[in-house]
């Protein structure tokens, strides 16, 4: 019996994981061969500046990066710091799981990550979704380059019957994370909200809001229905109009440049002013338990100075520093930076998670003919209010 | 050291992985199918059997179980009685028989994530399936087959077959391997060709392979995920949603961990049921 009890107490001491006093978990997205040596360059020159602190960087996948950040919060063995999505900071910071942090940066970049009036994410870096157009296409099509809604789906229309194999638009396929960043263009831009001032109401039962809807599946009834990164490399072959998405296309086309003439452009209202877009970002977030919350908040606030998030831009080849003061001479980088003045985030509401899934399942339903668009959204506006009151919370910001 | 501490030394390593990793969850999540528990904080309130009655009344539920289903009487026929048809062909020595064995087998030992994204890419609407239909003048859904409602679980399970049959083929030359040469002998001297030896000697003494087999495959199929999360996330419209990708969701996913604890105890009893059913059917018992 006592050579068990030593054997049971040998692999209890060798068992004692890696939380040593001076090693800071972080968790974030960036795993190509670009920004993962950015990454960890920037990691060695904390670690020099702070001797004794070692950085252990873990990478993530957006496919399932959320589900593991939850896992590891229900395990109670979460990073001490790690990135997070602009619409995520919510549903972590309103459980209490997250440090509140500080910053003097724009308002409106801090926007998704305030709750409660307190700071609890730093924008890394921002980006968001515009309009990718094939020129050779459209000219072939004898379609102008549109500046209003009806002039999008009527390019949309005369693109589609070029021939079988060419596409007005790309529509997404309902992908997790993916399909309501391409509908909440149209809805902002149509002057439709998702929640009421108070945040306790679903706004997507609205005439904007069906509008909106109506006026997506007209362009995806002229256009092909496939997963975002299909979508992408169809639009390269030059089988596609016009196609939504970030700035990563945009480095993807130059660094292998399509035998076609394409443009970029800023989403549109109806009536043809500059559109709203989705407001995406990455943010850096502290554990509010963690042992070295001071050592996480410093190299939070290091992440995040202008040098090194124009460093990780610079790597990956697309978004901005959360700082205003830019100097941008591309004119193309010039049209995303407007986009992103004219970008809009996602409610900071802890159900966000819940309430991205029914925004989904609703588009998608109505994608695959399940209903009017107004039945579907009624229903599922009226599930989303529900939640929200049951839930007994309210979009404070 | 007495043999009695002898035992308990080296069975104390499995004992304890028994305990820890797999007794204790199965009894903690059925306290949690009682709860509505709350993942990221690990907030939980005892509710007794609501999500149980709550899960009869939800119709993507139903949805999931029945896309399983379908799955599960789908692909089991198809894969039995063509591993079978392989495993006998092979049995034979045909020319190069050792050669179809390790092709068979391949399918089965790469890891299902790499085999479904090649899927993926096939069954695309630029892929080489869709194409080939095209060329021979059939008309595919026009945005790829895991687009469209009516075939994306069919193609899933079209995939699953192609992956699963090696494996059962290897099951069934084993089965065969172990049946006495001389029954064979005795077949061919009384002039009996491939199929009268296949159909009278060969499959009847099978019986306990066959059942094997099934309710590997039933236990299997019903458990189908990877191919789900990679290719289709459930998708379009739950058309793909199976009840192992459903608890993975609702518990994972959307964090309702009770509800999703719940629904895998639903999925365990409706798996014994099978097998115990199966057991019954193939008339195998426990001393055969």
């Amino acid at each position: 019996m006592r050579i068990l009890c030593s054997a049971v107490l040998v692999f209890l001491a060798c068992s004692g994981g890696n939380k040593s006093d001076n090693v800071i978990r972080f968790w974030q997205f960036w795993s190509d061969m670009n920004t993962k040596p950015v990454i960890e360059q920037i990691a060695a020159e904390f670690e020099a500046e702070n001797p004794g602190v070692k950085i252990e960087i873990t990478d993530l996948t957006w496919a399932n990066g959320h589900d593991k950040l939850v896992i590891s919060f229900a395990a109670n063995d979460p990073p001490d710091i790690m990135e997070l999505g602009s619409d995520w900071v919510a549903e972590f910071s309103s459980n209490g799981l997250l440090a509140e942090l500080e910053s003097d940066l724009p308002e409106n970049y801090l926007y998704p990550a305030v709750w409660e009036n307190k700071l609890y994410g730093l924008p890394w870096l921002l980006d968001s979704r515009l309009l990718y157009f094939n020129l050779d296409l459209l000219e072939k099509a004898g379609a102008e380059f549109p500046s209003s809604w009806a002039e999008l789906e009527s390019a949309c229309e005369k693109i589609n019957r070029l021939d079988a194999d060419l596409f007005g638009f790309g529509c997404n396929s309902a992908e997790k994370h993916r399909l309501y960043k391409k509908y909440l263009p149209f809805l902002w831009s149509n002057g439709g909200r998702i929640l009421n001032d108070e945040g306790n109401e679903s706004e997507l039962d609205s005439r904007e809001a069906i509008e909106a809807l109506e006026y997506y599946l007209g362009l995806c009834d002229c256009g092909v229905i496939e997963s975002q990164r299909r979508l992408e490399e169809y639009f390269r072959e030059g089988k596609i109009g016009f196609v939504i998405s970030g700035g990563w296309l945009l480095r993807r086309l130059r660094a292998n440049p399509p035998e076609f003439k394409y443009r970029l452009a800023t989403f549109i209202t109806p009536r043809g002013d500059t559109g709203r877009s989705f407001f995406g970002g990455e943010y850096i977030a502290v554990h509010s338990k963690s042992d070295k919350i001071d050592l996480a908040r410093k190299f939070a606030e290091f992440l995040t100075t202008k040098v090194n998030s124009q460093r990780l831009c610079d790597a990956a080849g697309f978004g901005f520093p959360p700082y205003l003061d830019l100097e941008i001479s591309d004119p193309q980088k010039a049209i995303q930076a407007r986009q992103l003045s004219y970008s809009m985030a996602a409610p900071p509401t802890p159900l966000w998670n819940d309430i991205e899934m029914d925004i989904e399942d609703a588009l998608e339903a109505a994608l695959y003919d399940h209903g009017t668009p107004e039945e579907i959204f009624k229903k599922m506006s009226e599930t989303i209010t529900e939640k929200l009151r049951s839930a007994g919370h309210a979009n404070k910001k | 050291m007495r043999t009695r501490n002898k035992i308990l030394l080296f069975t104390t390593p499995w004992i304890v992985y028994l305990l820890v990793f797999w007794f204790y969850p199965i009894c903690y999540s059925f306290y949690l199918s009682l709860t509505e528990y709350h993942l990221l904080t690990g907030a939980s309130q005892f509710i007794g059997f609501d999500n149980y009655s709550k899960l009869f009344g939800d119709p993507v539920f139903i949805t999931a179980l029945k896309n399983t289903f379908i799955f599960v009487f789908g692909t089991i026929p198809v894969t039995t009685i063509l591993a079978l048809v392989l495993a006998l062909f092979i049995a034979e020595k045909i020319p190069g028989h050792r050669i179809f064995q390790a092709a068979y087998f391949i399918p089965s030992i790469t890891a299902m994530v790499v085999v479904a994204l090649i899927f993926y890419n096939l069954y695309s609407r630029d892929g080489y399936i869709f194409t080939l239909c095209r060329m021979v003048g059939l008309s595919p859904p026009v945005n790829g087959f895991l687009q469209s409602e009516s075939t994306a679980l069919l193609s899933i399970m079209a995939m699953d077959i192609w992956v699963a049959i090696g494996y059962y083929v290897l099951i069934f030359l084993a089965g065969i391997k172990s049946i006495p040469v001389e029954l064979y002998d005795a077949a061919r001297v009384d002039g009996a060709g491939f199929i009268r030896r296949s159909l009278n000697v060969t499959i009847p003494l099978l019986k306990s392979t066959f059942a094997f087999v099934i309710v590997l495959n039933t236990i299997r199929s019903f458990q189908v995920f990877v191919e789900i999360f990679v290719m289709t996330s459930g998708r379009p419209f739950n058309s793909t949603l199976t009840a192992v990708y459903f608890i993975f969701d609702k518990g994972i996913a959307r964090g309702d961990i009770g509800y999703a604890s719940a629904a895998a105890y639903l999925l365990f009893m409706i798996i014994l049921i099978f097998s115990l059913i199966q057991f019954r059917l193939t008339g195998v018992r426990r001393n055969s």
